[in-house]
């Protein structure tokens, strides 16, 4: 009786505890599957909750269309070259400030530059020179601040839109029998969001400082050494990126291709059991599937074609900022050079191949981002 | 126009107290001269070298140059005192005079940029 008693309880507690861990598990679970619930309705649930989660000036732009003929009529050409010119034309005006800025800092620093030629003594000449250039490469940091900022937070506002993204690609993916794409695409955005935050907070963002002070050292020393330093590293950047997005671009196209494919055979041996043994309803049932998956597509490429969207909308407006913010410096160099002031004329060199490794930074992020959901659009669904 | 009559004249004068000063006494001769150059460097600074400080300040009061736009006319005035003192040092045949006030126009320029070089490496520090 004791021992029926004991091997009872020994039965029983492992059984409790795998009741308490599935439990726990499934409230992490982004997407849960109810036996009422049509697969089509779930997605289309999830892609809701993903478009009232948008901040709301995002969320105003993109157009919510629940048919793929309105999604086609409504993300034209038109659409997006609209989104293009309103991002330029916001960017303009705070673009033009940051010129004048630019171009006053310039005037000033020849203006000094041709009274200290006046003082006819080399030596008191060139500790001027070296007060007026601190001026200036301090000046210059005040006004190009921002700049970093916004890169940071636009790669925050994209990691954030892509994490809202993945509960509404597994949704579908799991309505529609693709399970292992809906583990292994869940997994793969969420591990290449992280590596992008990671990789611009740890390693891209400190290498942008390091070469913005190397460019002040060697503006205010003249040393073209260091202004070597500060163009290899700028190359080692650029070529370390080109490098990730290459890799991370195949190994999500691999993924996708293999999981999509495996999920396709295991769909249609399901299908091709249902239609061979089951009597008179088998090959109806067989054929509901690809009805469901129909509609599953519909919502699919939607969510797929509307995140795409977000993300174009989110990128424009901080990269017009970026770009117009490029050209100031480049004209305002051209105009140091003209005016005679050699450093100064470096130093905004230096800065604007600085902007330009930001943009391409944030254009390296997005671009993945974009290509992950393309992958997203194109999968078939297993159904199908 | 009036300005430049009146500098005109003061050192016209000057020109003429040092010749007749060389024959009796070289030393009063210096002596004149250096007050006709210190009369006129007065009277520049407190006229037009007064007004263009004031236009330039005033010039650069709205851009983002502003703060340091003080730090520059003052270095700029700590260059020109020092390299005229040494220029009429060294008119007097006085060279180490000369390099002296070169020097100490040296270290006051560059104790006039150790607050924005402190303010470079804290950015740096922010940065990194």
């Amino acid at each position: 009786m004791k021992t029926k008693r004991r091997v009872f309880i020994l039965l029983l507690l492992p059984m409790l505890l795998l009741i308490c861990t599935v439990s726990s598990a499934a409230e992490d679970m982004p997407y849960q599957f109810h036996f009422d619930e049509k697969p089509e309705e779930a997605a289309d649930g999830a892609y809701e909750t993903y478009i009232d989660g948008l901040p709301p000036e995002i969320r105003q732009q993109v157009e919510d269309a629940g048919e793929a003929g309105d999604a086609i009529e409504k993300y034209s050409v038109s659409y997006f070259l609209s989104l293009v010119k309103n991002a330029i034309s916001d960017a303009l005006l705070p673009g033009f400030k940051t010129l004048s800025v630019l171009m006053g800092m310039v005037i000033l620093a020849s203006v000094f530059r041709m009274l200290s030629k006046t003082v006819k003594n080399g030596s008191l000449e060139t500790v001027f020179s070296l007060c007026c250039l601190l001026c200036m490469a301090l000046t210059l940091y005040e006004v190009q601040k921002s700049v970093f900022a916004l890169v940071q937070s636009m790669l925050d506002l994209l990691s954030s839109t892509m994490m809202m993204m993945v509960p509404v690609m597994e949704a579908v993916y799991l309505s529609s029998g693709n399970i292992t794409s809906a583990a292994v695409s869940g997994t793969g955005i969420n591990l290449m969001i992280t590596f992008i935050q990671t990789l611009y907070a740890d390693v891209l963002s400190p290498c942008v400082s390091v070469c913005f002070l190397l460019s002040i050292t060697a503006a205010v020393s003249g040393n073209r050494g260091v202004s070597f330093m500060a163009g290899a590293l700028r190359g080692i950047v650029t070529g370390a990126l080109v490098l990730i997005m290459t890799i991370m671009t195949f190994v999500l196209s691999m993924q996708s291709g293999i999981a999509s494919a495996a999920d396709t055979f295991a769909a249609k041996t399901i299908k091709f059991a249902l239609g061979s043994y089951l009597p008179i309803i088998g090959g109806t049932v067989a054929d509901s599937f690809s009805m469901v998956s129909g509609s599953l597509g519909v919502i699919k490429q939607v969510a797929g074609v509307t995140g795409i969207v977000v993300i174009v909308i989110v990128m424009l407006s901080p990269l017009a900022s970026l770009f117009v913010n490029r050209l100031a410096l480049g004209m305002t160099g051209a105009v140091a050079g003209v005016l005679g002031c050699d450093r100064e004329q470096a130093l905004f060199r230096e800065t604007g191949s600085l902007c330009t490794l930001l943009l391409a930074i944030a254009i390296a992020a997005a671009v993945m981002y974009i290509f992950a959901l393309s992958l997203f659009c194109k999968a078939s669904l297993a159904y199908g | 126009m009036a300005d430049i009559l009146r500098l005109s004249g003061i050192c016209v004068l000057g020109l003429c107290a040092a010749l007749l000063m060389r024959e009796k006494n070289t030393a009063f001769a210096l002596l004149c001269t250096a007050a006709a150059v210190i009369a006129i460097a007065f009277y520049i600074l407190e006229g037009s070298a007064l007004t263009a400080v004031q236009t330039i300040a005033a010039a650069a009061k709205e851009t983002a140059f502003s703060g340091y736009v003080v730090i520059l006319l003052k270095a700029l005035g700590i260059a020109y005192i020092s390299a005229f003192t040494a220029e009429l040092c060294k008119s007097a045949g006085e060279g180490m005079l000369a390099s002296a006030a070169v020097l100490a126009g040296k270290g006051e320029l560059i104790l006039l940029s150790l607050p924005l070089i402190s303010r470079l490496l804290e950015i740096a520090a922010e940065l990194l």
